[in-house]
């Protein structure tokens, strides 16, 4: 019996027996109970049959924080619904985390140690950019025929330039070259073996470039013994076909496959689960092809979701009921859907949306019925122009009315790009307006890197009083009340406040935290009440610690720092992957001290790279009413809000691939808006397949323009169907509006308005 | 209970069975009777597989209830070659080619001949010819050593390991393999001339040298007829080169006792052939059987067989019975499993009774940060705790790192100043009385690294900082100053001392004396030691009479830092007989062979219980005697070894239990990732047939 009532739909999917099954799943089709509900009654079939010790259900899904999402919901369901054990007869991995199993099970196969390593984005950006440099320093003038530079006339002034604006562009051929290579299983002297056998006539400028970068890049990995993420997919498909006893054992053990999110599946993705499969297995996909929204930096492809929907030997059980959002908001949805696949002046966006299914409403039986309709606001009037500044203005100021008359609701601000979220943000806090934010890195994130700079900042320097005390205020003392039930956290207030000012005036550490024959400090302090004193003795005791410890090696001290600190499942697992990416970086800077490092851990804190935490992803987070979320569209995927507003939804964030559009990947020194990482795949691409003569120079540039408006349109669809009541839609001139480069409405905004485009 | 077959009296005895049955006690007592029959003790000797094998026998042989008996030999395979080598040098080397023969050969450790092999494996990993390997270049250095030295064990050439390594592989697997085990070959080759040309002995060699040797029947007679009177034991441990030379004793002993532990071969990666005890058992005249152990209570018998069940249900029954001697608690997080880990032992020791030596707390792998956290919550809980872990690198021995710190300090010339906090660790280290935070205060105002000298004298401090640094703090710094600053290079005249004098002098004149931190500590002690050792065969292995000492210093004090160099950490009797709870992974403690009353199996749930060591250019079972040639290495094959040494570690583990066993299982292991192993599996089972509840269930669904 399940607790949640489930529609007629969804007891459907649930009711699967065995083979190829495809679900495709509108916003707010309850697609991960009712995945998590399929999960659980195939574990039970499998108890049923006494297999459950040697067989598994597999459940792969997108982000780490959604394994953990199922993982609980899957554990609940069988022990408190079916009576079972929890944990037992399946397994939830990521893509990642399933090649890391498959890898370590016969590393010897792939080439690798049992005890090899897996470096971070860190180490490979760094490793990337080193060799970035290197190649625009020696090999700069390869570009020269690409670029439009009005100011530079000689070769040497154009390759000075080139020097001097190009590395990115390079670093971005490698990406894109590295992640095609991994996605197609391509070994670097494959690659240039194919290149070697061009005819001379065809000289691939961008291709070499690209193929080069890819040996320099795992050469580099090499020399460390090291493999990255990609080679962990890529070597866990080898390791499968090398051995086929290896392949039939896995067959065998994970019997049923069940793969969520599918439309953000990669070639490769497919092709592992597939093998894994095999051509008789239980194999189910469940994905929205509408909210396919990384193509453009991964090499995910929704169609291959919508391809596997059409197979003969599939079945598809749609799941087209959404109890999400209001009727009004449906329709708009819907209606999104309709002008992108309809509008004469955008032939190449039709299909960006598919039209099936459609969001149906709920029934009038159904469990979870929509909500009433609310405010629907698209903010233009076709006079008025809004600068970026005014947008927030306009959106904070609505906040402030709305929210204190709306305590129970829950509302996000979501932006398409960090950058704007930021500001908001700020906005937010100027008014004191209690904001959360999803953007590059969550703010839970952010907290416990910056919880680990605070310790190791001070055991860099344990002189320094003020850091001590900072140590004590800002990180051990949360942690303090919050594992000592004996203490009030109300009345403890007060004693924090004089510990914390104790300590700063604490002149000489030395005599707090290792008394000499001068005395002990805590003993002179005569203010103090015996609860502060009581916690400053156990505060002591906890740094004494930590300061013999740091004689352990990075990765060990944060460990055992982290062991003190976290009791957070999400917090102890960042913790650990904190202390990876410092250990790789340590190991790469043999002069870096516990300072260096640290700041490393404050560059995390700080927001200036992107640190994928494992707090980020939709499942994880709970909106709270009275709370402002800012959330990227992106990291808004699987949630809901009772009141969203949509931001800059403007002809730059939400292009259609029209003249005048400007795009990301297209550099003002490059001439005919040529998308040199896009032109570069296209060469590699055509050489893989033996037709290195048909490549038309542009071609692919432009199709990376649509491919783009076409994925940013899916965004915005996201984006809208995050609301379960109000939607305000609002967009801006851009930052440089006065300077001849103004952006306009998106032309899917205008239309949902209600106005014919032009 | 034993049982006996053959010969009445026999000449050679076999004698087999589980750990814990009595067999090495009666090996012991068939010593002493060799002795008490006045079996002169030098015709005796005791083969073992490793040192820490022979602890019961040195301990007996040290009674003073028994006859005197100092001459009786303990060997392992190594030793035995060594010792002919040693002797036959003069015999062998011309022959074997190598140069200067006339002079002493050098030997190697796994260190230096990393070290030496090092270059080769550069230079072919910078052309690209390892791409299908993907491990540091020091990992690949101690593959190819180690093929080599299987190889010998085999009695096959080493340049036959590409060949056999290549059919194991099969021809329908990526061709890449193939090509790095032909230049994982030709390093090998590279390797080997240069250590002939340099009389450098490295443990392959040594072994080839002494098969050589034993094909000269002069020679082969003499080995053989040192020793009449020989016990053999854990044979099962042993690689088929001792077999060999085991059986032909069988021929020629006038006593011979051969003892195999069943459920043993835990040593395979090392070379081990446990299948070889076949043979062994058929070359003696009688087999005895001692088939019980003595050791675990009937619920730890009954677990015992429930564990071998879930493992292999085809040969074994499950019991009935519930009594099954073990208790286990479920945890979300790893602290949380220390924490219980923690509280348990201090809950036996306290209210048990159960003395700490009698506990043993064992994972499948021991990381630092593990070791650290639980030996720190064992502790603080009042009860002692001791460790055996494998080796590391030397430079991660906080006491290692002190000497190095001091060493560039003493050789400003080398230009190797160190930066701020590790001066700041090493007189944390070094001084005894000065704590971490009156160590970065001092160091900050004595120490610049771009002034000569670098390191200002406490006296010239101001006042209100000398005292608080305090002034005994200080004066332990103002002599260590002035011995590394003006004592030592005055005593050398201004020249560099070989590292490892430099070393011992600074130990035994100034870090071990009263006041620093050195005094009294074993640890800093034996790092010491290992430091000299390690450097004085670094000097003496590598370079010849003459070379320049600073750039040997410079170039020893580079690779230790660079983490190249590992802490070789041999148990010392002292700590085998402290009352303390011994902390270790499951494979050191199977091999330090000691029964407890009380064992705790952590993370249970990781893969790393049944997983075989995995080095893509070496195989342990197909680089050995019973791996047909031709036949692929397949799934099958990994799945039966590693099921097999599922088996093997459970069943070693319980007989050495005596009164009940702790599982701690944590739902996410030390680094955060899901545990699903094998042995989580097999206890799954178990619970379904016998059900009972956990001693904690800390796990949540949320």
């Amino acid at each position: 019996m399940s607790e949640i009532k489930l529609r007629e739909t969804q007891e459907s999917v649930v009711s699967y027996a065995g083979g190829k099954m495809g679900v495709s799943a509108v916003p707010g089709a309850g697609k991960t109970t009712t995945l998590s509900y399929l999960a659980a009654a195939l574990v039970e079939r499998l108890t049923a049959q006494g297999v459950v010790d040697n067989q598994e259900v597999l459940i792969v899904t997108l982000t780490n924080s959604a394994v953990n999402a199922f993982r609980g919901r899957i554990a609940r369901i069988v022990q408190q619904e079916r009576g079972l054990l929890p944990y037992i007869g399946y397994r939830v991995r990521t893509l990642h985390s399933l090649a890391h199993d498959i890898v370590r099970m016969r590393p010897g196969l792939v080439g690798l140690s049992e005890n090899f390593d897996i470096v971070d984005e860190r180490v490979t950006s760094g490793i990337i950019d080193e060799l970035a440099t290197a190649w625009i320093r020696t090999s700069g003038e390869t570009l020269v025929d690409y670029v439009d530079l009005p100011n530079a006339e000689t070769l040497e002034q154009k390759v000075w330039q080139i020097r001097r604006h190009a590395t990115d562009l390079i670093r971005d051929i490698a990406y894109e070259t590295i992640r095609l290579a991994k996605d197609n299983l391509w070994e670097p002297d494959e690659m240039r073996e194919r290149l070697k056998d061009l005819p001379p006539t065809i000289q691939p400028a961008l291709a070499e470039v690209g193929i080069e970068m890819y040996e320099n890049y795992q050469r580099a990995l090499q020399i460390r013994g090291a493999v990255d993420f990609d080679d962990l997919v890529r070597l866990a498909m080898q390791a499968l076909r090398a051995d086929d006893e290896f392949l039939q054992r896995l067959r065998r053990r994970w019997v049923y496959i069940l793969e969520d999110e599918a439309q953000d599946s990669s070639q490769l993705q497919e092709r592992m689960l597939s093998l894994l499969a095999g051509d008789d297995g239980n194999w189910v996909r469940v994905g929205d092809p509408n909210q396919s929204i990384y193509t453009t930096f991964t090499t995910a492809d929704a169609n291959l979701l919508v391809n596997f929907l059409r197979r003969p030997d599939v079945e598809s059980r749609p799941l087209p009921v959404s109890g999400r959002s209001s009727q009004a908001i449906i329709d708009l949805a819907n209606r999104l859907v309709e002008w992108s696949n309809t509008d004469e002046l955008i032939p190449h966006l039709h299909g960006a949306l598919t039209q099936q299914p459609r969001i149906e409403p709920t029934g009038p039986d159904d469990p979870q019925q929509n909500p009433d309709d609310g405010l629907i606001h698209i903010d233009w009037d076709g006079k008025t122009n809004i600068t970026p500044e005014r947008e927030i203005n306009r959106i904070v100021q609505s906040i402030e009315r709305w929210l204190p008359e709306h305590p129970d609701w829950t509302v996000a601000v979501l932006v398409p790009a960090n950058t704007r979220g930021f500001k908001v943000a700020e906005a937010l806090r100027e008014r004191s307006i209690p904001y959360e934010e999803l953007l590059r890195s969550t703010s839970a994130t952010r907290s416990t890197a910056y919880r680990l700079y605070r310790v190791l900042s001070y055991l860099s320097d344990p002189t320094e009083a003020r850091q001590l005390a900072r140590l004590f205020d800002e990180v051990w003392w949360p942690v303090y009340v919050e594992v000592d039930e004996a203490l009030d956290d109300r009345q403890s207030d007060p004693a924090r406040e004089l510990a914390r000012d104790q300590l700063r005036q604490l002149s000489t550490v030395e005599r707090y935290l290792w008394p000499g024959p001068e005395g002990d400090w805590l003993d002179a302090l005569d203010e103090a009440t015996d609860d502060v004193i009581v916690m400053l003795d156990d505060f002591r005791t906890q740094i004494r610690l930590w300061l013999e410890a740091a004689t352990l090696p990075i990765d060990q001290l944060i460990l055992t720092v982290s062991l003190d600190l976290f009791t957070n499942q999400a917090d102890l697992a960042l913790a650990h992957k904190l202390a990876v990416v410092l250990k790789g970086i340590a190991r790469s800077n043999q002069d870096y001290r516990i300072a260096e490092l640290s700041r490393e851990l404050r560059v995390i804190a700080d927001n200036e790279r992107r640190f994928i935490g494992f707090d980020e992803a939709a499942s994880g987070y709970e909106p709270r009413p009275g709370v402002v979320t800012i959330a990227t569209m992106h990291a808004a995927k699987g949630l809901e809000w009772d009141r969203v507003y949509l931001m800059s939804v403007s002809t730059y964030d939400f292009p259609t691939a029209q003249p005048g559009d400007s795009f990301i990947a297209e550099k003002w020194f490059i001439r005919d808006d040529l998308n040199i990482p896009a032109e570069a795949r296209r060469q590699i691409e055509l050489i893989m397949a033996g037709r290195p003569g048909d490549y038309v120079e542009g071609q692919a540039s432009r199709e990376a323009r649509e491919a783009y408006a076409a994925e940013r349109l899916r965004l915005l669809y996201v984006g809208i169907t995050r609301a379960r009541r109000d939607l305000i839609l609002t967009w801006n001139m851009g930052r440089f509006w006065n300077r001849g480069r103004e952006n306009r409405p998106a032309q899917a905004m205008i239309a949902l308005k209600g106005v014919p485009s032009t | 209970m034993s049982n006996y077959v053959g010969e009445p009296n026999p000449r050679t005895m076999f004698l087999e069975g589980p750990f814990g049955a009595g067999k090495t006690t009666f090996a012991v007592e068939t010593l002493f009777a060799w002795l008490e029959a006045d079996i002169p003790p030098e015709q005796i000797v005791i083969t073992v597989p490793q040192r820490t094998l022979a602890r019961r026998y040195i301990l007996a042989l040290r009674s003073v209830d028994r006859p005197a008996s100092g001459d009786v030999s303990i060997r392992t395979l190594n030793g035995l070659a060594q010792d002919m080598v040693d002797i036959y040098w003069p015999v062998v080397a011309p022959e074997y080619g190598f140069s200067d023969p006339e002079l002493a050969p050098r030997y190697l450790t796994i260190e230096t001949a990393q070290y030496v092999i090092g270059r080769f494996v550069d230079d072919a990993v910078e052309r690209g010819e390892f791409e299908a390997i993907k491990a540091t270049p020091q990992v690949i250095a101690r593959q190819i050593i180690d093929n080599m030295g299987k190889a010998a064990l085999m009695d096959v050439p080493y340049t036959a390991i590409p060949e056999l390594l290549t059919q194991a592989w099969g021809p329908q697997r990526a061709r890449k393999r193939v090509l790095a085990y032909q230049t994982a070959g030709q390093i090998a080759e590279q390797y080997r001339t240069y250590c002939l040309k340099n009389r450098l002995l490295d443990y392959a060699l040594q072994i080839e040298l002494f098969v050589d040797l034993l094909k000269k029947p002069p020679i082969r007679e003499r080995f053989y007829g040192q020793y009449s009177y020989i016990i053999a034991d854990h044979v099962e441990e042993e690689a088929a080169l001792m077999h060999d030379l085991l059986v032909e004793w069988t021929n020629r002993a006038e006593g011979m006792l051969v003892v195999a532990d069943w459920d043993g071969g835990f040593r395979v990666f090392l070379g081990a052939a446990p299948e070889g005890i076949d043979r062994l058992r058929e070359a003696c005249d009688g087999v005895m059987t001692m088939g019980d152990s003595l050791i675990p209570e009937p619920a730890l018998k009954a677990l015992q067989q429930e564990i071998a069940h879930g493992i292999k249900p085809e040969a074994v029954e499950p019991v009935e019975t519930d009594e099954l001697g073990y208790s286990f608690a479920f945890h979300n997080f790893y602290p949380q499993m220390l924490d219980w880990v923690a509280d348990k032992i201090a809950w036996l020791v306290d209210e048990e009774g159960v003395p700490p030596r009698e506990i043993a707390v064992l994972a499948p792998f021991l990381s630092d940060a593990l070791l650290f956290s639980l030996t720190y919550k064992i502790e603080k809980r009042g009860v002692l705790t001791l460790s055996h872990r494998p080796s590391r690198a030397l430079r991660d021995e906080p006491a290692a790192r002190t000497l190095l710190t001091l060493t560039a300090l003493a050789h400003p010339h080398w230009g190797q100043m160190p930066p701020q906090p590790d001066v700041a660790d090493a007189l944390a280290q070094a001084i005894g009385d000065l704590d971490p935070v009156r160590a970065q205060l001092l160091t900050k105002i004595v120490y610049r690294p771009n002034s000569d000298p670098p390191l200002t004298s406490f006296d010239n401090i101001k006042p209100e900082m000398q005292a608080r640094i305090t002034y005994r703090a200080g004066q332990l710094y103002d002599d260590l100053r002035f011995w590394l600053l003006e004592d030592y290079p005055q005593r050398y005249e201004g020249q560099t001392a070989p590292l490892d004098h430099f070393f011992s002098l600074l130990f035994g004149e100034v870090l071990s004396q009263a006041g620093y931190g050195f005094h009294n500590s074993a640890t800093a002690g034996r790092v010491t030691a290992e430091l000299v050792e390690s450097a004085r065969k670094f000097r003496q292995s590598l370079y010849s009479e003459g070379a320049s000492l600073d750039a040997i210093g410079n170039r020893y004090f580079d690779i230790v830092r660079q983490g190249l160099l590992s802490a070789l950490y041999v148990a010392s009797w002292r700590d085998e007989l402290a009352d303390a709870v011994f902390i270790a992974p499951a494979y050191t403690f199977l091999l330090r062979n000691r029964p407890v009353d009380v064992q705790f199996w952590l993370d249970v749930g990781s893969t790393g219980w049944w997983e075989r060591l995995d080095q893509p250019l070496t195989h342990p079972y197909v680089l050995s005697r019973t791996w047909p040639q031709e036949r692929i290495w397949q799934d099958s094959d990994e799945v039966e070894h590693q099921r097999d040494m599922l088996w093997k570690i459970t069943q070693g583990l319980v007989r050495r239990a005596r009164r009940h066993i702790y599982l701690g299982i944590s739902d996410l292991g030390e680094q955060g990732f899901e545990q699903r192993g094998p042995l989580l599996t097999v206890f799954q089972g178990i619970l379904g047939r016998h059900p009972q509840t956990p001693d904690v269930d800390n796990t949540d669904h949320e």
